[in-house]
């Protein structure tokens, strides 16, 4: 028998022991996949840590509570157009388990259905986060989400509203939502439609991107990026941009693209994000913050 | 949900495989299950871009590979033969563990080679997939394993 049948005997007769908290940690990630979510947003989770009782029933303020009527009354004024105001609060802390959601609403003086429309999605993406608190507390865990939400642009042009959300389950992930409203017109606007039709701002927006991730990885060895090309490594690669990829106007006016945890990076990358400098892509933009 | 238990059936045959290549490369259990967790993360959500059902093993393996890097990157670990050379011992059963101990006694870089050439049965080809290496860098690591695994194991073989 020559040295590789050897090897390959031994290694077959060889039974290496895995640690208990590796297949703790595989099966409570297994356990826990989470749904998969169509773009532009994926919701990922991360487990592991301690189990956790099982906590008790959470609880919503609904709109007309008493609670909510003092909430009501102390409006911040965000804009000469668009308030926004807490509608929602769902606290929980138990044990373990600590999650805290403070869900917006965005009112609009003036025409267009921009802020309806948000609101809509808003409320469904917060009842899809108190769904998905719920099916996890039933099982073991060991959760913390705080849900928030934050005005990042708001003049006489630009609306930009931001929830944040940041989950922790032995690890922590940050995930954000932006919502945009033209204020002349009160409609709601996508990325898409930053840009004349005929203008291909996917392929500018991603050329940008590829080559900002290259000189990143260049000048850092601790960043990576899943790049055809620049590492030896990848297997799925960073292509192009969605069509509605997520975005926003920096408090400079440039177009900044946030990605998810995963999107473009391995998880230990975090949620990187761009800010895009291509001097044509701003000659074409149609809207200013 | 079927294909959620197949997921997990896969996963959870491949679960010892993780392991050791995570092992393999990283040289810690802690950021082997690291990687392992977002490895399957990350595998669940890519599982609709997998068109062959039956390449789900050397996919996840490199899934793995490169969050193991990944990890290795970020966390700024400089690999050296130095460092790695020498892996905490391997408690229990010790006495049918003389190959995993003299692997974990190679540089990281032949590790994983090692890991999946003889324990998980992987081709040349595949290796240089998933490690995202040639296959004669495949070889040459090979070659170099089994002249240090030669001189480890002597006398226990």
């Amino acid at each position: 028998m020559n040295l590789d049948d050897k090897l390959r005997q031994k290694a077959r007769q060889e039974d290496v022991p895995v640690p208990e908290e590796f297949s703790r940690r595989v099966e409570e990630t297994l356990s826990h996949l989470p749904a998969r979510r169509t773009r532009p947003h994926i919701w990922r989770r991360y487990l592991g840590g301690v189990s956790a009782a099982v906590v008790a029933l959470a609880f919503i303020l609904p709109n007309s509570s008493a609670a909510m009527a003092d909430t009501m009354a102390s409006l911040p004024l965000v804009g000469p157009l668009f308030q926004v105001i807490t509608v929602r609060t769902y606290e929980q802390e138990e044990g373990k388990n600590h999650v805290s959601i403070a869900a917006p609403q965005i009112s609009q003086q003036g025409s267009g259905t921009g802020a309806q429309e948000i609101n809509e999605e808003v409320e469904a993406y917060v009842d899809q986060l108190i769904a998905d608190y719920e099916q996890t507390v039933q099982s073991d865990g060991y959760y913390t989400l705080d849900v928030t939400w934050e005005v990042v642009t708001n003049t006489e042009n630009w609306f930009t509203l931001r929830i944040n959300s940041d989950l922790i389950m032995a690890s922590g992930n940050h995930q954000e939502r932006y919502y945009h409203i033209d204020v002349p017109s009160g409609e709601r606007k996508r990325l898409s439609d930053l840009f004349p039709e005929d203008y291909d701002y996917i392929s500018v927006i991603s050329e940008e991107l590829k080559t900002q991730m290259r000189q990143r990885m260049e000048a850092d060895e601790g960043e990576y990026y899943w790049l055809e090309g620049s590492t030896q490594l990848g297997s799925y690669f960073f292509d192009a941009i969605d069509p509605n990829q997520d975005f926003y106007f920096n408090s400079q006016g440039n177009i900044v693209i946030p990605f998810d945890k995963y999107e473009v990076a391995p998880g230990s990358m975090g949620s990187p994000s761009f800010t895009l400098a291509t001097p044509e892509l701003y000659e074409q933009l149609q809207y200013h913050p | 949900m079927e294909e959620l238990q197949w997921f997990t059936d896969q996963v959870q045959e491949q679960e010892k495989a993780m392991y050791r290549l995570a092992m393999g490369i990283l040289g810690n259990s802690e950021d082997a299950a690291d990687a392992a967790q977002e490895a399957i993360l990350t595998a669940y959500q890519k599982l609709p871009t997998l068109r062959r059902k039956e390449s789900f093993r050397p996919w996840l393996m490199r899934i793995l590979t490169n969050e193991c890097y990944a990890i290795l990157r970020r966390r700024k670990k400089v690999v050296s033969l130095d460092e790695i050379s020498h892996l905490p011992a391997v408690s229990g059963g010790e006495e049918n563990l003389q190959l995993w101990q003299a692997v974990c006694g190679l540089n990281q870089q032949l590790r994983a080679v090692v890991v999946l050439y003889y324990y998980d049965g992987f081709s040349g080809k595949e290796i240089g997939t998933i490690l995202g290496i040639t296959e004669a860098n495949v070889k040459t690591r090979l070659s170099r394993a089994r002249k240090h695994l030669r001189i480890l194991l002597e006398g226990s073989t």
